[in-house]
């Protein structure tokens, strides 16, 4: 895997355009070639359903089959399918598609693909794995993928990128960007180039979106979680205070990792039945004594809460808070839970801490291999469904992989 | 008077804020910065600037974490990240005073380096610290104190003790109010460029210390963002950034007037940017009066030799 910038290869970069192109195929190509790679079931499958003929594919040897959430007929029927239509430069929707999705990495043989990811920053642990794991799969599948990095959370940088990754012109960019109200400048650039996108972490209108993990519904498995936790200590709704830790710098709607917060939310009131008297959102810029200071003030100015329900938009500041908890003696009476299982979780649930209790693996380390495969399946002209998510799981001190502790 | 004048309206405005517990919170939130603040004290006063203070503090952290991580005694693993950040104090001075660069592009570089080595020790990862000796340096409290102030403490009194009673304090105002009187008064400038350098080195590596023990972690990008905020706070001290003037006292109080300025905001519920906007009125207001008081930016101290390079050699 290589990193811009690079050396321009005017040639090579005519003759993979050229076999790009080739790759695409057409209907008399395709019944000339082979059925798309065997792929073992998916989650929640009984059997492999059959899949409809795939266009003609210059790809190689199967690598690795990955689960996503659309594993049935069921699934299949009612998510939206996208095509990417060359013509008019944009993805479009069909309804003709498999029984299912599994992300299927191959060798990329002869169809020398180029693709581009563009990740939020190479500085937050879940990214630091995932970009790796892009350099793996990349390495894997000999595929030509190259990072450009957002630099989060620079609101230039990702123009910036958008900008380079055109004159790099790749056949698929995988871009992620967290800052949604610049995805409609950074997809439009893409769509004047002609270059696929897939939308990652923040979903945009007519793209693919590869969602590293499905916000909304990892807040709402986190506070159903907690709530589980705290009803097995005996609290009651009127007990508790939820601390949400997030940041202004998200688009506070269901379109960036905020969504999390609102999930988290709507579960504490329908399930748990808090007010929103009692769900306070703090703000915590993911500075860890920063987030701690915020907490502790909050905590100071909040003397009567009993117990503590919390939730950090990341690991990280969910450590903060739990530290602030810690620090102010209510560590005993609070629990907490965060996203991504990065080290500032990994820690604690290793050592089963009494108050950071859990968090959810968003499978960083399989991004690449994902993020390559449907970039694959968009170069080849397969049909995906419009949104993927590798399965998440909430993971705690009792299900952790001994082997991160 | 700010902080009488925040305290009194905080006081009437929140029924938290006059709280011994609140005012240990406060203390805890700005111990980190007070520990380099009070370093960037002498260095201002000598007519330089160090931006890579933050930088040092994340390389020193994570060096911290990486000795611990091979389970060598946490002594060690503080002697190591001190060491690293002498060599960090010894490389900034090597740049500023042998090849005569500016202080202040001199350490915007360094911390471009530091800050890029910080995330090569791990990858780029962070690190858990599983060394509760550790661990408990930084976190709870002795004597109802949160562990962190009395180092930050400590390292105000032997700065402030240097500073005020010290020959080499008295040199440190002498440089920074005229290089060339003080080198024909027998002061040797660059011995007192590079005494500043070392101690910023060390100090910083001592706040990345501490900012890994309280966190329990260790991150490359640790303090990150942090040297305006100390360096606004040494300024709104009555440092001048000009040189030349400054004292302990005055930064002890920036920092708590900062501190106590982020923490009311926190205790009114206020969002995060009305605490960016307050730090910024803050500073412009002490900068604008210290150009009103007659030193001009341009005339001395860090910006003296932008083109031309330092004097101070």
């Amino acid at each position: 895997m290589s990193r811009f910038p690079r050396a321009a290869l005017p040639t090579l970069l005519a003759l993979a355009l050229v076999i790009s192109a080739c790759g695409n195929g057409d209907a008399d190509d395709a019944a000339e070639t082979t059925a798309a790679p065997a792929t073992t079931a998916a989650p929640e499958t009984t059997a492999a359903p059959e899949t409809t003929a795939a266009p003609a594919s210059l790809l190689g040897e199967v690598i690795m089959e990955l689960p996503t959430t659309i594993a049935n007929a069921e699934q299949a029927a009612a998510a939206t399918w996208m095509l990417w239509d060359e013509a008019s430069c944009s993805f479009v929707e069909t309804d003709d598609h498999p029984d299912f999705y599994q992300a299927v990495l191959r060798k990329d043989g002869n169809a020398n693909y180029r693709f581009a990811w563009t990740p939020e920053d190479n500085v937050f642990d879940t990214l630091i794995v995932a970009n790796e794991s892009f350099r793996v799969a990349a390495a894997a599948s000999e595929t030509d993928v190259t990072e450009f990095d957002n630099l989060y959370p620079s609101e230039e940088q990702p123009l910036v990128v958008a900008d380079l990754v055109v004159q790099h012109d790749p056949d698929v960019v995988l871009s992620m960007n967290v800052l949604a109200n610049l995805n409609p400048a950074i997809m439009s650039k893409y769509k004047e180039a002609c270059i696929p996108a897939v939308a990652h972490s923040v979903p945009h209108e007519g793209q693919p979106f590869f969602g590293g993990g499905e916000w909304y519904a990892v807040g709402r498995a986190q506070a159903e979680y907690l709530i589980a936790v705290a009803e097995g200590r005996g609290w009651t709704t009127g007990d508790v205070d939820v601390l949400l830790c997030s940041h202004s710098a998200f688009v506070q709607d269901r379109t960036s990792p905020y969504a999390s917060i609102i999930g988290f939310r709507e579960v504490v009131k329908e399930s748990f039945d808090v007010g929103d008297d009692n769900i306070h959102e703090l703000e915590c810029p993911s500075d860890i004594v920063t987030d701690q200071a915020n907490v502790a003030d909050w905590l100071t100015a909040h003397p009567d809460t009993r117990n503590i329900m919390g939730f950090g938009i990341n690991d990280l500041r969910t450590l903060g808070m739990v530290n602030a908890l810690r620090e102010s003696g209510r560590a005993e009476t609070s629990i907490a839970g965060g996203v991504g299982l990065s080290q500032e979780s990994v820690g604690p649930l290793c050592a089963s801490d009494p108050t950071f209790l859990t968090s959810v693996d968003f499978v960083p380390q399989l991004w690449g291999e994902y993020g390559i495969a449907i970039a694959q399946d968009i170069a080849e002209g397969n049909p995906i469904p419009s949104e993927i998510y590798p399965q998440a799981t909430v993971v705690d001190a009792a299900s952790i992989d001994q082997a991160k502790c | 008077m700010a902080i009488v004048a925040i305290g009194i309206v905080m006081t009437m405005v929140s029924p938290f804020f006059f709280q011994a517990g609140n005012f240990l919170n406060v203390a805890r939130a700005v111990a980190i910065t007070g520990i380099v603040a009070a370093v960037s004290t002498p260095m201002l006063i000598s007519g330089n600037v160090d931006l890579s203070v933050a930088a040092t503090m994340g390389i020193s952290g994570m060096t911290a974490g990486a000795l611990l991580v091979q389970e060598l005694p946490v002594p060690v693993a503080i002697i190591g990240a001190l060491i690293v950040g002498l060599l960090m104090g010894l490389v900034n001075a090597v740049i500023v005073v042998k090849f005569r660069v500016n202080s202040l592009i001199a350490t915007i570089g360094t911390a471009f380096i530091a800050r890029g080595v910080a995330f090569l020790v791990n990858g780029g990862r962070s690190i858990f610290i599983p060394a509760e000796s550790y661990v408990a340096l930084g976190q709870g409290s002795a004597l109802g104190i949160p562990k962190p102030v009395f180092y930050t403490v400590v390292v105000f009194a032997v700065i402030g003790f240097v500073m005020r009673y010290t020959k080499v304090g008295a040199h440190i105002y002498a440089v920074g109010s005229s290089p060339e009187a003080a080198r024909r008064a027998g002061i040797s400038v660059p011995k007192i460029t590079w005494g500043v350098f070392l101690a910023s080195g060390f100090f910083s590596a001592l706040a990345g210390v501490v900012l890994t023990s309280q966190a329990g972690s260790a991150f490359p990008y640790g303090g990150q963002g942090r040297e305006l905020e100390i360096i606004a706070a040494v300024i709104v001290g009555g440092t001048a950034l000009t040189g030349g003037r400054g004292s302990i006292t005055g930064t002890i109080l920036g920092v708590v007037l900062l501190g106590i300025i982020a923490n009311s905001l926190n205790l009114m519920g206020l969002p995060a940017p009305y605490q960016d906007i307050s730090r910024g009125l803050l500073l412009v207001a002490a900068v604008a009066t210290d150009q009103l008081s007659g030193r001009t930016l341009g005339g001395r101290g860090v910006f003296r030799g932008l083109r031309a390079g330092t004097e101070e050699a």
